[in-house]
């Protein structure tokens, strides 16, 4: 059987950064081929040459075992290659059906054929399994299910190779099974597919193949079953990492940050604190609000009822710059729209939250600057040859990087971080994690939001576990397990599972 | 674009730094062939001199409109706030009466309204959360209905001289060139928003919210004090430039400047400030400022019809503003690239 899609030495350059370096790789029909490594280590490069954003400098890429030549966006999709990007890309104001069709409506002479795209919208999401109506706006979906309907429309544009770029980075398990369900049915139909994750556990379930990249290297490929956790971790860090998950348990001090009866348009009477010396995770299904909860307790959003006191002060509503003050930092669930001036450099960016510490009398202080922030680039691992680096053009993951070290530098003592590793590395993760423990020995609090098990057990001291808006418990370090957390955030009523499958 | 060399790309960077510059040197060498080819020298002393001092009083009401651009938003009252600032204050600053108090007082009297219009302005924009566009809009009918009704169909006139000085005061005069007050005044002003731009925590967030609200909101940056400090010194700058304009004209009325905030917008535009906020450079007004001037000075020496004038501000913009933009965009990647050559040497 022929390959579907072939890469042949194939080398990109960006500016400094040898992006892609003679990586050749292939794809088979009715294949999930995983690729994985480090931030920056070239794999979005990789994937966008196959789209046709960037033009690889050497090298070729081969459909069917013929050469592809010039390729544009619009030949790609016509090739029958989709992309499922890291960021969604469909227009929330839009209806599910006018997102699937964007930019290549049904016709019927010059006009639009509603009544048809309808009814092939229909027939798309019933065939991944996907029971949403196609009138319905977009933006009143859950992020799972945004992400279907860019899969359903992958497929009505007839894909054939359907990349998938940090697919899973904003789904919870369970919407994380459907995805995976949806997936095995496409390979059923031979449908060839490119698979980037940083949540490694998955990728033993879902992929075929597995191909480890590293500063723009082919490290190696492999089918998936002569591999294993060990050393798919030790190729992606390029070191062993025995510990992910590293806690010292430093003595707990005064409550730092504390929610009474907080009530709001998503959540209910929800009460929960952290204390000094502490990590607390919370827990829970995307849309139980837990994102909701710590966006009002920062002041983003408003409350209807119930306080929130930073040691013991009554805060306002609505004054995030108060809480700042108070040495509270937020790090938001969304990079680009939340955390980051994309036209700025690492640098600008890294101090905008930290100004009046590194600078007390106005005026920036050039050198003292730019040595905080090449610290902090160190101690992340942010991958960029100059901290004038405009944000804009670093990875995913680097991105992510740059927002914690936004409010690292800082030295809040009281951190709120939102899914505070999505998309970056499990090398980078165990940096993270360490600087996590560090900030509480020093007497920090932390409130972790976190989408992946693994990482709020391996961290939390405490979880809160939140579900249809409410704390449907709280759980012990000691205590807690995968089946606890679960069935926590299961718990309250049948609806709430509903809703998390809807 | 990777093979080219790195001397040859410093110099694009240099370029798309000053775009402004580029179009300066442009407009330069039109007027220049255009006068050679009627036999005549365009650039002489003299005239440079004029076109330099016109622009001053270009050069501070851009800088005002620049302000209020980088932060994402725009001022529409600046002329009106000219006049109506003046046309209260003027009177103090009739004459030379001996009894009068030193013009230092209604010049400040004169500033300090200017920064309450902008505070009005930021407050409408902040506290009840209207566009920029319209908080300025309204303001700018309210002050030029409230300069007409302090004033009527009068004028202020015949101004005190010590305070023309201000806007027509020659320093030194070099053959045909005047070194004017009005040029020290502009170069203090440049010197002092550009240091407040780029090297001071203000100036860091302004950039920063331009670039991006939602996100400087997060990060804890005031960005309603920022917008209304904005607004203050935007507005107020707007009443410094009245007074320019009304020591060279030497009078003062309620129906000055209209025009004066599309011009500002002329000029920051052309001086390479985005519409979209976050980018550009204060020294860029400058060159803004010179080619606007150069331009009516140019059209006028060639007695071109104000009509047509106008109309080739119109196309000129249109060219300018597409002109920047392919250049932001390329001055984006080269610096990209620059930084990453010389930091890996
Ligand atoms: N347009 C660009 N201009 C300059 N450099 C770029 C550009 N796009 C990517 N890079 C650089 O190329 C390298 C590879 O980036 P890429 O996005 O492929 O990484 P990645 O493997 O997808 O990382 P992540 O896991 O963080 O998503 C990085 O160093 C990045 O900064
Ligand atoms: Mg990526």
């Amino acid at each position: 059987m022929g390959k579907l899609l072939e890469f042949r030495n194939i080398s990109k350059t960006f500016p400094g950064v040898k992006a892609l370096d003679d990586v050749s790789l292939d794809l088979n029909p009715g294949e999930v081929h995983v690729v994985v490594g480090e931030n920056g280590a070239g794999k979005s490069t990789m994937m966008k040459i196959i789209s046709g954003v960037y033009a690889p400098d050497r090298g070729e890429l081969l459909l069917d075992d013929i050469p592809l030549g010039r390729n544009t966006p619009k030949i790609a999709e016509q090739h029958g290659i989709a992309m499922i990007y890291q960021e969604l890309s469909i227009v929330p104001e839009l209806s599910v059906m006018e997102n699937i069709f964007l930019g290549h409506e049904i016709r019927r002479g010059i006009l639009i054929d509603r009544k048809a795209m309808d009814k092939r919208a229909e027939e798309l999401l019933a065939s991944i399994g996907v029971k949403v109506s196609p009138g319905t706006l977009v933006k009143n979906l859950s992020i799972a299910n945004q992400q279907m309907i860019e899969i359903a429309k992958a497929l009505s544009k007839n894909a054939r190779v359907i990349v998938f770029d940090e697919p899973t980075s904003s789904l919870t398990d369970a919407e994380i099974k459907e995805l995976f369900r949806i997936i095995t049915a496409l390979r059923g139909k031979g449908v060839g597919m490119f698979y980037i994750s940083h949540r490694l556990e998955e990728i033993f379930e879902i992929g075929d193949r597995i191909t480890i990249m590293r500063d723009g290297r082919k490290i190696a490929t492999a089918p998936i079953a002569e591999m294993d956790m060990g050393k798919v971790v030790e190729g992606i860090a390029g070191r062993r990492i025995e510990n992910v998950f590293q806690r010292h348990f430093p003595a707990k001090g005064e409550i730092l940050l504390e929610l009474k009866d907080l009530c709001g348009e998503r959540f209910q009477h929800v009460n929960l604190n952290v204390r000094a010396g502490e990590i607390i995770g919370l827990a829970g299904l995307v849309g139980s609000g837990r994102s909701e909860v710590v966006r009002a307790a920062f002041g983003i959003d408003p409350y209807s009822a119930g306080e929130v006191l930073v040691r013991g002060k009554k805060m306002p509503r609505n004054n995030p710059q108060r809480l700042a003050h108070e040495g509270v930092a937020f790090l938001p669930e969304d990079r680009k729209r939340e955390g980051l001036a994309l036209s700025l450099s690492i640098r600008e960016n890294a101090v905008i939250s930290a100004l009046r510490r590194l600078n007390p009398l106005t005026i920036v202080d050039g050198r003292r600057e730019r040595a905080t922030v090449r610290d902090f680039v160190r101690k992340l691992g942010i991958s960029s040859p100059t901290i004038e680096k405009l944000v804009h053009f670093l990875s995913g993951g680097t991105q992510q990087k740059v927002v914690l070290a936004k409010w690292l530098i800082t030295e809040a003592s009281i951190f709120i971080f939102d899914e505070p590793t999505r998309g970056i590395d499990v090398g980078s993760k165990s940096s993270i994690y360490s600087l996590m423990d560090e900030l509480v020995g020093l007497g920090a609090g932390i409130v972790m939001i976190s989408s992946e098990l693994p990482e709020v057990l391996g961290m939390s001291d405490r979880i809160y576990v939140m579900a249809q808006g409410r704390i449907a418990g709280e759980i012990d370090r000691e205590e807690a397990d995968h089946v606890s957390v679960i069935q926590l955030a299961f718990s309250q009523t049948s609806a709430s599972q509903g809703r998390s499958l809807q | 674009m990777t093979q080219s060399p790195l001397v040859l790309k410093r110099a694009i960077k240099a370029v798309t730094d000053f775009s402004s510059l580029f179009i300066l040197l442009a407009v330069l060498a039109f007027f220049t062939a255009i006068t050679a080819a009627a036999g005549d020298q365009y650039l002489t002393l003299s005239r440079i001199s004029v076109i330099l001092n016109q622009a001053c009083f270009l050069t501070v009401i851009g800088i005002a409109q620049a302000l209020a651009l980088l932060t994402g938003g725009i001022n529409l009252s600046i002329g009106s706030v000219m006049a109506l600032t003046t046309v209260l204050w003027g009177r103090m600053l009739v004459g030379n009466a001996p009894d009068a108090v030193h013009y230092i007082i209604p010049v400040l009297l004169v500033v300090g309204t200017g920064m309450l219009i902008g505070l009005v302005n930021g407050l409408l924009i902040t506290k009840l959360g209207m566009p920029p566009f319209i908080a300025t809009f309204a303001t700018m009918y309210a002050c030029r209905g409230l300069a007409w009704l302090a004033l009527g169909k009068k004028v202020i006139y015949n101004l005190n001289g010590d305070f023309r000085y201000l806007g027509t005061g020659v320093v030194a005069r070099l053959d045909g060139f005047s070194l004017t007050v009005p040029m020290f005044v502009v170069l203090i002003l440049l010197v002092a928003t550009s240091f407040m731009l780029r090297r001071t925590n203000f100036g860091r967030q302004v950039y920063f919210t331009g670039t991006n609200a939602i996100a400087a909101r997060f990060s804890g940056i005031r960005t309603d004090r920022v917008l209304i400090w904005v607004y203050v010194l935007s507005t107020g700058l707007a009443a410094f430039a009245g007074l320019l304009y009304g020591a060279r004209l030497n009078s003062f009325e309620p129906g000055m400047a209209v025009m004066a905030p599309f011009d500002a917008i002329t000029v920051a535009l052309i001086g390479g400030i985005a519409m979209s906020g976050g980018y550009g450079s204060i020294w860029g007004i400058l060159c803004g400022s010179i080619i606007v001037s150069i331009i009516y000075n140019g059209m006028n020496t060639l007695s071109i019809a104000s009509e047509l004038q106008t109309l080739v501000m119109g196309v000129l913009i249109i060219f300018a503003v597409a002109f920047n933009q392919f250049l932001i965009k390329r001055n984006m990647e080269l610096r990209n690239e620059l930084d990453e050559r010389t930091a890996s040497r």
